[in-house]
């Protein structure tokens, strides 16, 4: 029962990013992992699998949907594509964590000061 | 929805799931050999960057939220292989839980269908009765001051016409009559009238209850009008049995004791009416009471008491609410009926005039009456039973546990949790108590028969599995798999690895603290025996005191023979001459020592008292001397056995005209004639009058014609014979026989029909037969707390035997060493006997006080004996030691013929 994701990130983050992700544009999964590495220009130790975990959450909470298509090096995969709950969840996700980041940035500030 | 679709479309998630993660492994490495690394550098920069892919596979899974029940599953497959490798100890664990759960499914089947029945009726919880009391029947005299429980005609319709919180509110008959039926279209006239009994009601009784017929109509308030047409509504039963299922019989004509009827409907199958017991065959109107009592009417009478009365509450009115307002509209009616008469005791009276309403959704039920106590003693009686199967079974697996202790650490070693580790052997036990439960369900189908059969053969109580049976049965099988298994469960969850692991298959440590627990469960079991042996001990002996106590007169070769002289046609004025025929005639009838006559014999049920008034005796009021009133014929002492101590007793001679005489008991003589002779004094019977009508001329001993656990009332026996009243209508007859009363039934069944052809018989019944009958509510609780006492006994001494053999085996190699360093047989023998007397003991200091307070619980059982009753508590404590030292003597004999060194090489 380790999630040994959520000792680097703080809990939401990475289904936060994913969401981002979708949004843009419908992937699959290894994609998606790819994409999330190069995009953080691999500053965010994430092990890939721990991507899996949080798609299987969102897919419960029906944020995201999943269907079987075809990749652009012809193999059959599973594409992800962000619901309109996810992007309700997502603005508000966002929101809440710039609010969030924005404190932090002050109180860090304050201490350098 | 969305959860069960999810739920069984989840092997296709976890599918899904797994493609998808191996075609992302297997892209990763084709990239990064694309880019030039070999294929084993590739496959194992992969894995580091996915990470463990076990682990992420079931945190994926995770989030679908299946884990625990998954892991259920899991723990029941593995429960089930578990119990199918040891069938042995299965099969015995399942057997004594099935005893525990059976037992106590069983008793709650019957104390659910006896106690918290409801009437099959519409909204039974809105029913309330003015009395529940099983007494039937009505009184004449002055209206009451204090509860109402039976009203008259005048009463009850005032009550009835009143705005009361009543959504209707019925009256009936207190009682059911009996009458004889000739059907309109019966071959021959001449046909022999069969009998029948009816209930009169009043139009809206069935309205009232909540009945629809299921053929024709049932009584409507129209039906009370005083010149209405005779109309009666038939029970399914009859109309099955006696009428064949007509289809036509709606319209068709009975006649009820010789009046013509229109039976206009038919009630439903489930209904018995008001009282928990066989239907009557027939409900008419009250307005035909002469018809069908073939007595005067009680109609206008305002001195008769006679109906009872039975309401559906309005909506959302309590039952207090109404209560108040119908004491309120008795008080008021009875005080402007006396109106300026009306002195200041009679105005004290009236202000103490009330009703009282019990809950009418159960009916008036002589069963609940009479089992309810001993049920819920019962209930408790077969929870310990319960308890103390739950203490057997959780021994066994403690025992088990031990052997299981090699594979209980290796799983915990490998990182198993101890939570889980417990809920998986608390699943097991469940399983097991499952099992157990299954077939116990078969022992209580079983069980509740044989059972019902014994208490409630006549009555239309139905038993079944319903769902609160289920639910009972589910929850006590949760709460035992609990139970039993609570205790291996934590020491297991307690173990200590690494000396476990050292110690291989025979675990030496935790051994201690688990052979504490198993002691303490035992001490527990010999608790709870002792305490249901103590029980059954003064429940057996309450019983035998029951039977031994005198009654004053000798029921054995006694015949009760009941004949009907109202239905014959027979008036006050006519009837003595009837009874001295049967007299004479059945007074020679061979076989027949002697015979007379009474109005109703010991132990019967009937009852009848009546205020008198002796001559002379001023000082007391009338209404302070209530008195049995029992007619009775000549050789009445005689053919009882009752001892006649002062005078004579009545004769053939005590005719009408001549003076009236009666006989009276000691109590009546104690009472009344404190150190005097009774004999040549007078009394009346009723309102005052001193017209000294009876004389006193013979004194009988005391005998007990109701519950022998209370006190003789003071009797008085008039002369039958020189009776007018109604009452002389209600004679029986008595017979004392020379050989067993039941064989000459049908001799004198003709001898009557010689005297009478057209009196009917109505009953013949030995008395020793309705004397046992009355006791059977104490036979049935003495033999079932015994049943389970022993039960219990056997099931903690198998217990005992288990742990002592367990002990001595672990102590072979101990044994092996004192008997080679000299130790005798008998030093051994007392060793292991030591631990089972020990045992005992502390179960004994234990139980001791438990029974005590158990038996002080079950107080207003007994009789004869208290609730400290020494030699009850002698009598269990010598059963229980005995069985018990012979349970441990077993192990300790074995033990004692240890073969040193055998028992040496063991190890």
């Amino acid at each position: 029962m380790k999630k040994p994701e959520q000792r680097d990130l703080f809990p939401r983050a990475l289904e936060m990013m994913v969401l981002r992700t979708l949004k843009r544009q419908p992937l699959h999964g290894y994609a998606l992992a790819q994409h999330i590495k190069r995009t953080s220009n691999d500053l965010l130790q994430i092990e890939e699998g721990s991507l899996y975990p949080a798609l299987q959450r969102l897919l419960k909470a029906e944020l995201v949907k999943a269907e079987w298509g075809i990749s652009s090096t012809n193999r059959r995969v599973r594409i992800y594509q962000l619901t309109t709950t996810g992007a309700t969840h997502l603005e508000r996700e966002v929101s809440s964590f710039e609010r969030m980041l924005e404190g932090i940035t002050r109180v860090l500030a304050r201490r350098e000061s | 929805m969305k959860w069960l679709k999810q739920l069984f479309s989840r092997r296709r998630l976890y599918d899904e799931l797994d493609q998808e993660i191996a075609l992302h492994l297997e892209q990763r490495i084709e990239e990064l050999t694309a880019s030039g690394m070999t294929e084993r550098e590739a496959t194992a920069a992969t894995r580091r960057e996915f990470g463990n892919v076990a682990v992420v596979k079931e945190t994926a899974r995770d989030a679908w939220g299946w884990r625990w029940l998954e892991d259920l599953f899991g723990d029941l497959r593995f429960g089930v292989r578990i119990l199918r490798k040891n069938a042995g100890f299965t099969a015995v664990a399942v057997l004594i839980l099935a005893l525990g759960i059976g037992a106590n499914t069983a008793i709650f089947t019957i104390f659910d269908a006896v106690v918290l029945e409801s009437l099959p009726v519409r909204e039974p919880s809105r029913l309330v009765l003015f009395t529940d009391d099983l007494s039937e029947g009505s009184y004449s005299g002055d209206p009451p001051s204090n509860r109402w429980e039976a009203f008259s005609t005048e009463v009850s319709d005032y009550l009835r016409r009143q705005p009361l919180p009543f959504e209707s509110l019925a009256a009936f008959r207190s009682g059911e009559d009996a009458v004889s039926v000739r059907l309109a279209d019966s071959p021959s006239a001449s046909d022999p009238t069969e009998q029948a009994t009816a209930h009169l009601v009043s139009g809206n009784y069935f309205s009232t209850m909540g009945v629809d017929s299921i053929m024709g109509r049932t009584l409507s308030p129209e039906d009370d009008r005083l010149n209405s047409l005779p109309v009666a509504v038939a029970s399914y039963g009859y109309w099955k049995q006696r009428l064949h299922g007509d289809p036509t019989a709606v319209g068709k004509i009975a006649y009820l004791n010789g009046s013509a009827f229109t039976i206009v409907g038919i009630a439903p199958p489930e209904f018995f009416g008001e009282r928990v017991r066989h239907s009557p065959d027939f409900w008419m109107p009250l307005t035909f009471q002469p018809q069908i009592e073939l007595r005067p009417s009680y109609l206008e009478r305002t001195d008769e008491y006679w109906l009872s009365l039975i309401g559906r509450l309005a909506p959302g009115v309590t039952r207090a609410q109404a209560q108040a307002a119908t004491t309120a509209a008795l008080q008021q009616f009875l005080a402007s009926k006396e109106g300026a008469e009306l002195t200041e005791a009679r105005k004290s009276g009236v202000a103490r005039s009330h009703v009282e309403l019990v809950d009418g959704g159960g009916g008036i039920s002589g069963l609940r009456f009479k089992y309810s106590e001993p049920l819920h003693i019962l209930l408790a009686v077969v929870a310990m039973v319960l308890l103390l199967a739950c203490a057997n079974v959780g021994n066994l697996l403690l025992s088990r546990a031990a052997t299981r202790q090699t594979e209980i650490s290796i799983r915990l070693a490998l990182g198993g949790s101890r939570f889980r580790l417990i809920r998986q052997l608390l699943t097991e036990s469940i399983l097991l108590a499952m099992l157990g439960a299954t077939c116990g369900l078969l022992v209580a189908h079983w069980a509740v028969n044989v059972l019902f059969a014994l208490v409630a053969a006549n009555s239309p109580v139905k038993l079944h599995l319903n769902a609160l049976v289920l639910v009972f049965t589910i929850v006590i099988t949760m709460i035992s798999g609990i139970l039993f298994g609570l205790a291996p469960a934590f020491s297991a969850g307690r173990a200590d690895l690494a000396m476990s692991l050292k110690a291989g298959v025979r675990g030496l440590t935790g051994d201690h603290k688990k052979v504490s627990m198993a002691h303490s469960l035992i001490v527990a079991q010999i608790a709870i025996s002792l305490v249901l042996l103590v029980g059954a001990n003064l429940l057996g002996r309450s019983l035998l005191n029951l039977e031994k106590q005198p009654l004053g007169f000798d029921q054995s070769h006694v015949l009760l023979v009941g004949v009907s002289p109202r239905m014959a046609n027979y008036k006050p004025e006519n009837v003595a001459g009837l009874y001295r025929k049967l007299y004479e005639r059945l007074s020679t009838l061979p076989g027949v020592r002697t015979a007379t006559l009474a109005r109703y014999s010991p132990m019967s049920g009937s009852s009848s008292t009546n205020n008198i008034s002796i001559q002379g005796q001023v000082d007391k009021p009338a209404e302070d001397i209530s008195v049995e009133n029992i007619l009775v014929g000549p050789s009445y002492a005689e053919t009882m056995g009752m001892m006649l101590l002062q005078g004579r007793e009545i004769g053939l001679q005590d005719v009408p005209g001549a003076p009236k005489v009666a006989m009276v008991n000691e109590a009546f003589v104690h009472t009344y004639f404190p150190g005097k002779i009774p004999l040549g004094h007078r009394f009346d019977v009723g309102k005052p009058k001193d017209t000294g009508e009876y004389e006193i001329v013979g004194v009988l001993r005391d005998a007990q014609f109701h519950d022998v656990k209370e006190k003789i009332k003071p009797m008085v026996f008039p002369a039958i014979l020189q009776d007018t009243s109604q009452t002389a209508l209600s004679g029986g007859i008595i017979l004392r026989t020379t050989s067993e009363p039941a064989s000459i039934a049908a001799t004198v069944r003709q001898a009557v029909a010689e005297a009478d052809p057209n009196l009917p018989v109505t009953d013949t019944r030995t008395l020793n037969n309705q004397i046992a009958s009355t006791l059977d509510v104490e036979r049935v609780a003495a033999e079932l707390v015994g049943f389970f006492g022993g039960l219990a006994l056997l099931l903690a001494c198998v217990g005992l035997y288990g742990v002592v053999m367990q002990g001595v085996s672990r102590r072979t190699n101990e044994i092996g060493v004192r008997m080679a360093l000299g130790a005798r047989d008998r030093d051994i023998l007392c060793m292991v006997l030591r631990n089972t007397i020990t045992l005992l003991v502390t179960g004994l200091a234990i139980g001791i006080p438990l029974a005590f307070a158990a038996a002080r619980l079950v107080k207003s059982e007994l009789y004869g004996v208290g609730a400290a009753d020494a030699l009850s508590f002698i009598i269990a404590a010598v059963i229980l030691v005995s069985v018990a030292i012979f349970a441990g003597l077993l192990p300790a004999r074995r033990a004692a013929a240890v073969d040193p060194a055998i028992a040496l090489r063991f190890e």
